[in-house]
């Protein structure tokens, strides 16, 4: 499983960002092999308008099955939803953190 | 002769301006475009009839022609479509309608269809002397420029009109303020006031359009908008004092003309000067 948490940083003690689209990086983490997680600069960040589409339509083409956030909106929701995608709100924490909470909470 | 009363900062004072220059003026055409939340028929209180529905043309895709090859998406500049496993995703409230996708297609999946954003008023009667027109945004629609456009192709060359802007410098007042004659940009002597006036000027002059102050509430803030204006050699075309006679008046609901009749000259010496500046009448 692919979890993907936006995150205000690229490093250990990243924190999650609230913003959805136009969050500054997309760190994914594959829960089969815990160790490794990549963390991906939003290119969508400074979009004009639309960045929740894309944000989402990237996260879904990096095959993401669960999305730690803030609070996206109703456009990045509904291109989630479809793609089925589980959206989780969080408030801001570690990213790290955050993981293992949705781990913890959810026997997967 | 096109005249466009605009402002950075918004509750400057646009509508009073464009309301009582028009009414000082004989046989005038008045366009509110600030289609968001039009407010001159509040003041008027002309009975108004529907024109017409304002539409944007947006993508419809078959599902049967789709192959999913992304060219639509990577075309959409406004980020209005999303492809997903199985089908791409449209999102109306993101479509400018500019018809790229449609336009790209390699397999004529897409045609496009009308899709009603809001609609355009007039003055049910042209017995008085001002025409009203209003663009009115669909409640929950963002984009107003089209409404906008569509309003201005009701403009009567032969007469002389004037637009109130939406307030801001963004696309909906740049569509209300494009291919104008003339600009008046109404501020108010504060820090705030002369912030956005500043950032309005800079604006015109992308826009090669002439333009000058009318300052209102003057008495109240500072002397830096007179000092920027003179510096700049920027016209201040009339001042409209701090009064509570004029608060009062807005409040009722009454353009301020109509009571203090003395008013009417400044504003007709206003259209003067606008005339002896852009040499035409």
């Amino acid at each position: 499983m692919i979890i993907c948490v936006t995150t205000k940083d690229n490093g250990p003690e990243a924190k999650i960002d609230p913003h959805f689209g136009r969050c500054a990086y997309f760190m994914f983490v594959d829960t089969d092999s815990m160790q490794e997680h990549e963390f991906v600069k939003n290119p969508y960040a400074a979009e004009s308008q639309g960045a929740g589409v894309k944000a989402a339509q990237y996260i879904t083409d990096h095959g993401a099955d669960v999305l730690i956030s803030g609070n996206p909106g109703p456009h990045a929701t509904s291109v989630m939803e479809t793609a089925g995608i589980k959206i989780v709100k969080y408030p801001e924490m570690s990213a790290m953190e955050a993981v293992q909470k949705f781990l913890g909470t959810n026997d997967l | 002769m096109k005249i466009a009363v605009a402002s950075g900062k918004g509750g400057t004072g646009k509508t009073t301006v464009s309301l009582n220059l028009a009414l000082s003026l004989e046989n005038v055409q008045l366009l509110d475009c600030d289609v968001e939340e039009p407010n001159c028929n509040l003041f008027l209180d002309h009975e108004l009839e529907k024109v017409r529905d304002v539409q944007v043309q947006v993508p419809v895709i078959s599902k049967e022609r789709c192959d999913l090859c992304m060219k639509c998406v990577d075309a959409c500049r406004f980020n209005a479509l999303a492809k997903l496993l199985k089908s791409v995703m449209f999102f109306p409230k993101l479509c400018h309608g500019c018809g790229a996708c449609s336009l790209v297609c390699p397999l004529g999946a897409i045609h496009e269809e009308g899709r009603s954003i809001g609609i355009i008023e007039r003055s049910a009667s042209s017995s008085s002397g001002t025409e009203l027109y209003q663009g009115l945004l669909s409640i929950g629609e963002p984009m107003a420029s089209p409404i906008i456009h569509a309003l201005k192709t009701y403009i009567d060359d032969t007469r002389t009109v004037i637009i109130d802007s939406p307030p801001g410098l963004a696309c909906p007042a740049i569509s209300a303020i494009t291919g104008t004659d003339y600009c008046v940009l109404v501020t108010e002597p504060t820090p705030f006031g002369l912030h956005d006036l500043s950032l309005a000027v800079e604006l015109l002059k992308e826009l090669h359009i002439p333009y000058g102050v009318v300052i209102n509430r003057y008495g109240i803030g500072d002397e830096r908008v007179d000092r920027y204006c003179s510096e700049n050699n920027i016209p201040v075309l009339m001042k409209i004092p701090n009064e509570l006679k004029i608060a009062e008046l807005y409040s009722q609901g009454i353009p301020f003309v109509l009571k203090m009749p003395q008013w009417k000259a400044n504003f007709l010496d206003m259209f003067s000067q606008i005339q002896k500046l852009t040499g035409r009448c």
